[in-house]
């Protein structure tokens, strides 16, 4: 059809036939880009990858056999420099995320024109780590200004800044009027929240997250 | 009346004897029968016949012994008996019998089978072989001390056919057994469990008269408390996954109970705790060992350990009430999530993929078409790319809502970011929320309200601006969805979104208002928690005065706590926990 020199090779993975259809059409109307093969599914699309090595390669999320995210996750493992373009019908932010976090160069939404997948397959290919969203800053801001880490509950704190200075759990209970098994079960409790084994990686934790005042000022 | 009881008693009895001592009866009365008659009609060899009355005489002694056995055997035993024990008894002393009476004794060999089929039968293939070596080495033996010129078992082969037959009887009996365990499998235990406690609660929850809503519970419980201490407040919290308390019924606890709340709720047993002059004790609500709520009784003066006991013996009745309650909202939500899941795959699987295929479509007629009609195609493919947004958002609203970590506030105001990201609305949103929070099945049905209000918005209204106001104040809250759109058109208010509106706000037992915005303009949605109409909150500083007993009434506003000015000078740690 066309004779360009530079010719984008795509795969496309949709189960959805009328979407491969309507996105073959767009990417052949592009000109400089050529679909060399569609799948359906995660093992097709790892067949069609390995036997066509195409530059770029487009993938819907949600598959009959797995999702596009593990897929894109697979394939970059092997392919640091194909670009890959995650389209899906999910909305919300912890899909931009998991699609970045996977390796993509890009995120499309199936609202979105043809000509925008063509655009962000364009882009893939041209820069395969450098990852394309329409809301990503609107996305970043909002994960940013949600709160993060564990929360601890008010007596959970005290008993972790006793925790900190040194206390035994006897002490603990003593300090705070409670009962020993009352305590050790609040201990138990911070140990789950922060993840620790013991009392070393608790207070390492604590630290960690800012849960406690500066150590040296107690 | 006492003879019935007595004879239905027998009755069971007899009918778990009657069928293991008939049995082994009836095998000692046929061979004794057989061995009589078999001794009168041939005479001894050297026709010896007397010899042959004694072998009668003997042949009735043995009958007589092993009838004894037989009816000590078909004795029921007791479960803490085990199956083994009595098989091998019966087995031992039979064998002795059998084989110590002298040749004629052996007769009643076959006897022998019963024990063991039943040992194979009730405790299985390994205790009955042991039987079956027990009866083989008691007859050696015995025969061998006793009864030197014993002749048929001398005879080797059938001393082989013997014990083959014991060793096959037990096998039949643990075959059966098995087969009969295959037959009834007992392979998803958990699952017929679940379906009976079920159906039991389905058949309850339909026959009581408070149903089974914990608020509804909760809000009795706290009556029942008031009855037995007057002048107290008291308030019923629930915990949620995520530890937070949340009050089921009752005003909000003040900040300085929650250390005393959350002890209790950790040691499981009351908690008391005294801080400016106001004293709060919480008592755990058990089912079981398992504290499933908290019950926070707040007066001006300590509760003695006698109103404590009182308490504690009101919320002793209504625990498992409230307990089963609460367990039945949550198999409730769990259920609406997993249809809602269920709806937002067939959305995203079907119209949604079929829209975004029309959608490529369009783009690519759009391209090869006159301009005048490239231009329409360009505005069908607008609206349809708006469908699609739209599609988007219906299965995201579908698969996320409120959980532990994201509450109300949150969850609402990046749905409202996400419209004004979409659409060409400008959203304004007003956020007043209380660190506490409201039961995530309120939660989720306010969230579920004011969804659907703005989606209306979006939808219908052509409007250019959105203001959204939030106000949770647990266990009040407040939000209004106000647009500057066409307002109300004849025929919406009775459309499907408000009347599932409506219907959300019937069961958290909330106001709903939807009428012209201010100004005669637009649309005003709102929807009201805990008060009395669905207007405002009258608004409150936030965060919240450290003491708040003014807020200490009860739902109906009336005062149970007079606000009190004295300090006691106590250490704002003195908690106390109860042991009674």
């Amino acid at each position: 059809m066309t004779s360009t020199a530079a010719t984008l090779r795509v795969v496309l993975v949709d189960d959805h036939q009328l979407i491969r259809e309507g996105l073959r059409r767009a990417f052949d109307r592009a000109g400089d880009i050529e679909v060399v093969g569609e799948a359906a599914s995660i093992a097709e699309a790892l067949n069609a990858l390995d036997r066509l090595k195409p530059d770029v390669l487009v993938t819907d999320v949600r598959l009959p056999d797995g999702d596009g995210i593990s897929l894109t996750t697979q394939v970059r493992a092997g392919n640091p420099s194909m670009g890959i373009v995650v389209l899906t019908m999910y909305a919300g932010d912890d899909q931009v995320f998991a699609a970045l976090d996977a390796g993509a160069s890009g995120f499309v939404g199936k609202d979105a024109p043809a000509e925008e997948v063509v655009a962000a397959a364009r882009h893939a290919a041209a820069n395969p780590r450098a990852f394309t969203a329409r809301d990503l800053a609107g996305a970043m801001q909002r994960r940013m200004s949600a709160p993060a880490g564990p929360k601890l509950s008010p007596r959970e704190r005290e008993v972790l800044d006793l925790l900190v200075d040194g206390l035994a759990i006897a002490q603990i209970a003593r300090r705070l009027y409670i009962s020993e098994s009352t305590a050790k079960t609040h201990v138990a409790n911070i140990y789950e929240k922060l993840g620790a084994g013991n009392r070393a990686q608790a207070v390492m934790a604590a630290v960690r997250l800012g849960l406690v005042d500066d150590v040296k000022s107690r | 009346m006492w003879q019935i009881v007595t004879v239905a008693v027998l009755g069971l009895r007899v009918k778990s004897v009657f069928v293991p001592l008939v049995l082994r009866a009836g095998i000692i009365l046929i061979f004794t029968s057989a061995g009589v008659i078999l001794k009168a009609l041939t005479p001894g060899p050297n026709g010896m016949s007397q010899l042959g009355r004694v072998d009668q005489a003997n042949i009735l002694l043995t009958a007589l012994l092993l009838l004894c056995v037989a009816a000590l055997a078909s004795l029921p035993m007791p479960n803490s008996v085990p199956p083994l024990v009595p098989a091998l008894a019966e087995t031992l002393t039979a064998a002795v019998i059998i084989a110590g009476l002298n040749v004629s004794g052996l007769l009643f060999l076959p006897y022998l089978t019963i024990p063991l089929f039943m040992a194979g039968l009730t405790a299985g293939l390994r205790s009955g072989l042991s039987c079956a070596a027990l009866a083989s080495v008691t007859l050696v033996a015995t025969i061998a001390t006793g009864a030197p010129e014993g002749p048929p078992l001398t005879n080797n082969d059938t001393l082989v056919a013997w014990l083959f037959i014991f060793v096959t009887v037990p096998a039949l009996g643990a075959w059966i057994r098995r087969i009969r365990n295959e037959v009834a499998p007992d392979s998803e235990p958990a699952y017929a469990d679940a379906h009976r406690l079920l159906s039991e609660l389905h058949v309850v929850a339909r026959q009581l008269s408070l149903g089974l809503d914990p608020r509804t519970l909760a809000a009795a419980l706290g009556e029942d408390i008031r009855a037995v201490v007057p002048q107290a407040a008291a308030v019923v919290l629930a915990r949620s996954p995520g530890g937070r308390f949340v009050a089921l019924a009752g005003e909000e606890t003040p900040d300085e109970a929650e250390t005393a709340i959350e002890d209790a709720w950790v040691g499981a047993h009351p908690v008391k705790r005294e801080a400016d002059g106001t004293h709060f004790t919480a008592i755990p609500v058990l089912m079981g060992e398992r504290v499933v709520a908290l019950v926070v009784v707040t007066t001006l003066t300590a509760l003695d350990d006698a109103s404590i006991r009182r308490c504690r013996v009101v919320i002793e009745q209504s625990g498992a009430r409230l307990a089963s309650a609460m367990l039945f909202d949550d198999v409730r939500r769990l259920a609406t999530t997993d249809e809602r899941m269920r709806l937002a795959r067939e959305i995203h699987d079907g119209i949604a993929q079929d829209l975004a295929s029309v959608g490529y479509a369009l783009d690519d007629i759009g391209r090869d078409c006159e301009p005048a009609v490239a231009k329409q195609v360009v505005r069908v493919r607008e609206q349809l790319q708006v469908m699609v947004a739209d599609l988007r958002m219906s299965i995201f609203d579908l698969r996320t809502g409120i959980n532990d970590s994201i509450g109300l506030g949150t969850a609402l105001s990046e749905h409202a970011q996400r419209i004004a990201g979409q659409s060409d609305l400008v959203v304004h949103v007003s956020m007043d929320e209380s660190p506490k929070r409201l039961p995530i099945t309120v939660e989720v049905e306010l969230l579920r309200i004011a969804q659907e209000a703005i989606t209306n918005v979006r939808r219908h209204a052509n409007a250019a601006n959105l203001w959204l106001t939030v106000t949770v104040e647990p266990p009040r809250a407040h939000i209004s969805v106000t647009d500057d759109g066409r307002g109300l058109k004849p025929g919406r208010p009775d459309s499907f979104g408000i009347t599932g509106m409506r219907e959300r706000a019937r069961r958290i037992g909330a106001h709903l208002h939807v009428g012209t915005g201010p100004e005669n303009t637009g649309t005003l949605v709102e929807v009201g928690l805990g008060t009395e109409s669905s207007t405002q909150l009258e608004q409150r500083p936030l965060p919240r005065p450290t003491v708040t007993r003014g807020l200490l009434t009860d739902p109906h506003g009336i005062p149970t706590i007079v606000p009190q000015t004295t300090r006691h000078g106590a250490s704002p740690l003195a908690d106390q926990e109860v042991t009674t």
